[in-house]
C-alpha cells in the first residue's frame, strides 16, 4: 500500500534534504510534495485532488509564513481536517503557544543530528497515520 | 571717639548701668561753650528771655533787655528769614540755624545766627574767623572736594577721599569716618591723620561710647563742635530749666564726655552727621590736639561734603555690594562647572579654586556628600561635623540655616565645634545626609577694640552717681566668647545660591544616570533579542553541517576510508557542541527577555521536580533537603536554578557518596557582611555539597557564561552556562548570588530570591 502525499513547506534546500531522507529510511512511501515558500504551499494546497497524509510546516518563511498557512488550512471547507505537524527551529513559547491555539497537531523542534530527526519524524508519520499524540513541543 | 555722652546727674536711686546714659538729657546741658555766645529772645520784640553770662562782654546783650541796637537790624532779618524756614515737629526751625549774618560791633566782626525753638529765638554769636576768599567759590576748596568725590570708584575710595578733603578744608589733625554697625557699636572705616599720631584706622568702639539719646540727636543736629576741652562751659542766665539747645552750635559737652576726650589725647572736636534715608550711617570726626573752632561757613562746608557722602554712599554701597555679589555668584557657577563633568561631586565642589570661602567668606567649609565629609581651612574635627549634622537635622528641618551663636542655636552642638562660634548651614538633601557649612570664629580674635569698653561708676560723697570714661584707650581684644561676625543676607544669599546650583548639578546627575540605566536597559534588551535571533539563524546552517556531514558519511560508504569517516564525525560532533552553545544563549536570552511570573513557590517542591529533571537524575548521590520556606518567584526558572545547581553538585563530585545538601537561613542567622549582601531578602537558600571545589580564584568568574574550569569533556562536559543563567535568573528575582568554600570541603552556593530592596531589578 501506497502512502497519500505529504506535503512540506519548507524554505531550507539542506533540511528539505534531510527530511526526505529521514522519511524514506522511515518507510514513508508516498509522493513527498514540496513547497519552498508559504505562497506555493497555499497554490499546491488549492490544487490537491485528495487530503494528503499531513502537512509538515515550517514557521518562519518568506513572505506568506507558516502562521498563515496553519490559519489558510484551519478555515478551508475540505483541508481544514487536514493534520498538521509544525516543525521549527524556534522553542519560544509565543510560536508553540500561537500554532497549537491555531489548531497544529504537533510543534517538533527541528534539532542538530539525524538521529534526532528521525526519532522525531517517526512520532510524526504515527501521528499522521494513526493519530497517536505527540507531547507539545517535542 | 564720640562726642557726647551723659551728663553725670542720675537719680540718686537709679540703677547704674551704661544704658543709663541712654536717658540722660543731653540736649539741654544748661551752659554754652566759651568760644562764643548765646541769648534767648522774645520772637516779636526782640527782648532778652535768658542769656549767657558772656554774652554782655562778647555781644553787649543783657538779659531783660531789647537787643542792642547795633544788633537789632541783623538779628531781625535772621528772625524773618528763620520765620519762613520751616520748621520740625517739635516746633525748632529744621536742621537749626541758617546761613549766619556778620556784624561789627565795635571793630570785632561776629557772626551770628538764629533759629526758633518753642522757647523763643535763640541768637548765637561766635567771633568772626578770617577765612580764604575762595573757599566757597565756584573753583574753591569745597567745589574741588565735591568734584574728587565724584572720581574715586568704591565706598572704601569715596571714604578716604572724604578724610583728605575735609581735613585739607578744616585743617584738623585727624580727621575719620565712623560707621555705625546695628548694634550701635562702630568702628573707624577711613582716617586722614598727621604722621606722627597712632593710626585709630580699624579700632571699633563700643555702643556705649555713643548712646543711643546721641544717635538720636546727630540725626537732627548734624553738626557738633567743640571748641576746647579745658574750656570752663558758661552758664546761662534767666530760665528755671536748662534750654534745650538741640541745635545750638553752642551747646556745652557733658563733663563726662570732656573727661573721655582728654584721656584720648583730645583737645578740639568737630563731627558731622552721615545720614541716609533717616538713619545714622556714621560720623565724620575730627580731633585736634590744641584749641580749635573751624568757622561756620567751612562747617556748613563738611556738612555739605557730608550729605553729598550720604548720597554717594548709597549707590556705591549698592554697586560694591552688587560687585561682591556678582564675585560670589561667578564663584557658584565656577564651582558647579567644575562638578558637572566630576566624578565624585565632594571632591569637585571642596577642591580648586575659586573655592566655598569665595562664595561665602569664613574661616572654614565643609560639604558633606557622597557619604564623606571634605573640609577647607578650620573646620570642627570630622566627629564633631556629625553631631552637628544631627543637631541640624533636628532643630531646622530642610531650612538654611545661619547664626552667629552656637551656643543659643545649637546648643548641644556647640561645645563640639569651639573654638568655631558661627555656621551657616544649607543642606543638599533635606535630612541634611548632605550638607555645605560654613564656620566663623569667635569675633573676639578678631574684634580690636578702642580701648575697653564700659565705663565705670563711682557714688559720689552727696550719694549722686558719676559715670567715669576709660582712662585707656590702648587697643584691646574682648574675650567675649561664643559669638562670630554675623552672617549677613548677602551669605545667605549666596549659601542659598550654591545649594540651587549643586541641587541642579546632583538632579541633572541622578536625570544622567537614570537615563544611563535605561539605555543600559535597552542595550540589554536589544542584545537578548539579537541573542534570539541570532541564535536561531545560526541554527540552519549548522543543521545542514551535521546533516550533509553524515549524508557523505551514508553515500560515500564505500569510498571513504576510516580516517575520512572520522574526520566527518567530527564535524558532526563539533555541531553539535556548537548547538549546545547556541541553546544555552537562547535559554540565557528568554531567561533575560521573558516577565517573570511570581507565584507563591514552596522550594521544597522545586527541589523535588528539579531533582526529577535531572538528566542522569541522581546517579547514586544523596540529596538532603532542610526546611524551606515557600517564596514568591516565577517556578519554572526556580526549578531551572535548582536543576542547575543540584546537577553541578552531583556532576563535580569524586566523592563515593555525593552529597547535596539545600537548606535555608533566616536573615537573622546571618553575619553582618552577609546581611548587608542581601538586602531586605528574608531568606537565604544553600545548595551545598562534598565534590571536588571551586579554587577562590575562580570564585567570581564561575559565573561568566561559558566559562568552563574543566576539560570539555571531563565531568560530563557542558557548555559553562548553566551558572551564567541561574544568576540571571537570581538576579531577575531581585536576589543574589555567591559561592563559597565549606570548611570541610566541597562547594556551596548561597541565594536569595527577593528583591535586596536598594536595587533595581536586572
Amino acid at each position: 500500500m501506497t502512502d497519500p502525499p505529504l506535503l512540506l513547506i519548507e524554505d531550507s534546500p539542506e533540511d528539505v534534504e534531510a527530511m526526505r531522507r529521514t522519511l524514506a529510511r522511515l518507510g514513508f512511501d508516498g509522493p513527498l510534495q514540496v513547497a519552498a515558500d508559504g505562497d506555493r504551499a497555499l497554490e499546491t494546497l488549492a490544487a490537491l485532488e485528495a487530503p494528503p497524509l499531513g502537512v509538515v510546516l515550517d514557521l518562519n518563511m518568506p513572505g506568506v509564513d507558516g502562521r498563515d498557512v496553519l490559519r489558510w488550512i484551519r478555515a478551508h471547507p475540505t483541508l481544514s481536517g487536514v493534520r498538521v505537524a509544525v516543525l521549527s527551529t524556534s522553542l519560544s513559547p509565543q510560536d508553540v503557544a500561537y500554532c497549537m491555539e491555531h489548531g497544529a497537531d504537533a510543534y517538533l523542534v527541528k534539532p542538530v543530528g539525524l538521529a534526532e530527526l528521525r526519532d522525531k519524524l517517526s512520532r510524526m508519520l504515527a501521528l499522521f497515520r494513526d493519530g497517536a499524540p505527540i507531547p507539545v513541543p517535542y | 571717639m564720640t562726642d557726647d555722652t551723659l551728663d553725670g546727674l542720675l537719680p540718686v536711686d537709679a540703677e547704674v548701668d551704661l544704658t543709663n546714659c541712654d536717658r540722660e538729657p543731653i540736649h539741654r546741658p544748661g551752659g554754652v561753650q566759651a568760644h562764643g555766645a548765646l541769648a534767648l529772645l522774645h520772637p516779636d520784640t526782640l527782648q532778652v528771655l535768658a542769656a549767657s553770662r558772656n554774652a554782655e562782654a562778647v555781644l553787649g546783650i543783657r538779659h531783660g533787655r531789647a537787643v542792642p541796637d547795633a544788633l537789632a537790624p541783623a538779628v531781625a532779618e535772621l528772625r524773618d528769614e528763620a520765620a519762613e524756614a520751616p520748621r520740625d515737629a517739635d516746633g525748632f526751625t529744621d536742621g537749626g540755624a541758617l546761613e549766619p549774618l556778620t556784624v561789627d560791633l565795635g571793630g570785632t566782626a561776629y557772626d551770628l545766627s538764629v533759629h526758633r525753638t518753642p522757647e523763643g529765638l535763640l541768637l548765637e554769636g561766635e567771633p568772626t574767623q578770617a577765612i580764604e576768599l575762595d573757599t566757597l567759590s565756584r573753583r574753591g576748596p569745597v567745589r574741588r572736594a565735591l568734584a574728587a568725590l565724584d572720581r574715586v570708584q568704591g565706598v572704601a575710595g569715596l571714604l578716604d577721599e572724604v578724610v583728605r578733603q575735609v581735613r585739607a578744608l578744616t585743617g584738623y589733625d585727624r580727621v575719620m569716618v565712623y560707621r555705625f554697625d546695628a548694634d550701635g557699636s562702630g568702628e573707624v572705616v577711613a582716617e586722614a591723620r598727621r604722621d606722627a599720631d597712632e593710626p585709630f584706622l580699624g579700632l571699633r568702639y563700643p555702643a556705649t561710647d555713643v548712646p543711643e539719646q546721641a544717635r538720636t540727636l546727630y540725626v537732627l543736629n548734624r553738626i557738633r563742635v567743640l571748641g576746647d576741652v579745658d574750656a570752663a562751659p558758661v552758664p546761662v542766665d534767666g530760665v528755671a530749666e536748662p534750654l534745650d539747645l538741640r541745635y545750638a552750635a553752642l551747646r556745652a559737652v557733658s563733663p563726662v564726655h570732656l573727661e573721655y576726650l582728654r584721656n584720648m589725647g583730645v583737645q578740639a572736636t568737630m563731627s558731622v552727621s552721615i545720614v541716609q534715608d533717616g538713619a545714622l550711617w556714621g560720623l565724620i570726626a575730627c580731633h585736634h590736639h590744641r584749641p580749635f573752632v573751624p568757622p561756620p561757613r567751612v562747617r556748613s562746608a563738611v556738612d555739605l561734603v557730608g550729605q553729598v557722602l550720604a548720597m554717594q554712599l548709597e549707590s556705591r554701597i549698592r554697586r560694591d555690594a552688587s560687585a561682591a555679589a556678582s564675585e560670589r555668584l561667578e564663584a557658584v557657577v565656577r564651582i558647579t562647572e567644575r562638578a558637572v563633568g566630576a566624578d565624585l561631586l565632594s571632591d569637585a565642589l571642596a577642591v580648586g579654586e575659586p573655592s566655598l570661602l569665595d562664595v561665602v567668606p569664613a574661616e572654614g567649609a565643609a560639604i558633606v556628600l557622597d557619604e564623606r565629609v571634605m573640609t577647607l581651612g578650620t573646620t570642627p574635627p570630622a566627629d564633631s561635623l556629625e553631631t552637628l549634622l544631627r543637631a541640624l537635622g533636628e532643630t531646622v528641618g530642610g531650612a538654611l540655616l545661619a547664626t552667629a551663636e552656637c551656643t543659643d542655636d545649637l546648643p548641644d552642638a556647640a561645645p563640639s565645634i569651639a573654638p568655631l562660634a558661627g555656621v551657616l548651614a544649607v543642606p543638599i538633601t533635606p535630612d541634611w545626609r548632605a550638607g555645605v557649612l560654613w564656620f566663623r570664629r569667635e569675633a573676639a580674635l578678631s574684634v580690636t577694640w578702642a580701648g575697653r569698653p564700659g565705663k565705670q561708676s563711682v557714688q559720689e560723697a552727696d550719694g549722686s552717681t558719676t559715670l567715669l570714661p576709660r582712662a585707656s584707650f590702648a587697643a584691646w581684644t574682648e574675650s567675649v566668647a561664643g559669638r562670630c561676625g554675623p552672617f549677613d543676607p548677602a551669605d545667605r544669599l549666596a549659601a542659598s545660591e550654591l545649594r540651587r546650583a549643586v541641587v541642579r548639578v546632583v538632579l541633572a546627575r541622578v536625570q544622567e544616570l537614570a537615563r544611563l540605566n535605561e539605555d543600559l536597559e535597552r542595550s540589554n534588551e536589544e542584545l537578548d533579542a539579537f541573542t534570539y535571533i541570532a541564535s536561531h539563524d545560526l541554527k540552519e546552517p549548522l543543521r545542514g553541517i551535521h546533516n550533509y556531514a553524515q549524508f557523505v558519511i551514508e553515500d560515500y560508504a564505500d569510498t571513504l576510508d576510516d580516517a575520512g569517516r572520522q574526520k566527518l564525525d567530527t564535524i558532526a560532533r563539533l555541531s553539535h557542541r556548537l548547538d549546545a552553545f547556541i541553546d544555552s544563549l537562547l535559554e540565557y536570552s528568554r531567561v533575560g527577555r521573558e516577565q517573570l511570573r511570581l507565584r507563591p513557590v514552596p522550594l521544597a517542591e522545586a527541589v523535588a521536580e528539579a531533582a526529577d529533571l535531572l538528566p542522569t537524575r541522581l546517579d547514586g548521590a544523596e540529596l538532603v533537603v532542610g526546611d524551606l520556606p515557600t517564596v514568591q518567584a516565577d517556578r519554572p526558572r526556580v526549578i531551572e536554578v535548582m536543576t542547575n545547581l543540584i546537577g553541578n553538585a552531583v556532576k563535580y563530585n569524586a566523592s563515593d557518596v555525593p552529597r547535596v545538601t539545600v537548606e535555608a537561613r533566616p536573615a537573622a542567622a546571618l553575619g553582618a557582611e552577609d546581611r548587608e549582601r542581601i538586602g531586605d531578602a528574608r531568606h537565604v537558600i544553600t545548595v551545598r555539597d562534598n565534590g571536588i571545589g571551586i579554587p577562590e580564584r575562580h570564585r567570581e568568574s564561575v559565573f561568566r557564561i561559558f566559562k568552563r574550569l574543566h576539560g570539555r569533556d571531563a565531568y560530563g562536559g557542558g557548555t559553562g552556562a548553566g551558572l551564567t543563567i541561574v544568576e540571571r535568573i537570581v538576579r531577575r528575582h531581585g536576589g543574589v548570588i555567591w559561592v563559597t568554600a565549606p570548611p570541610d570541603g566541597g562547594t556551596a552556593f548561597h541565594f536569595t530570591l527577593e528583591p535586596r530592596g536598594d536595587l533595581s531589578r536586572q
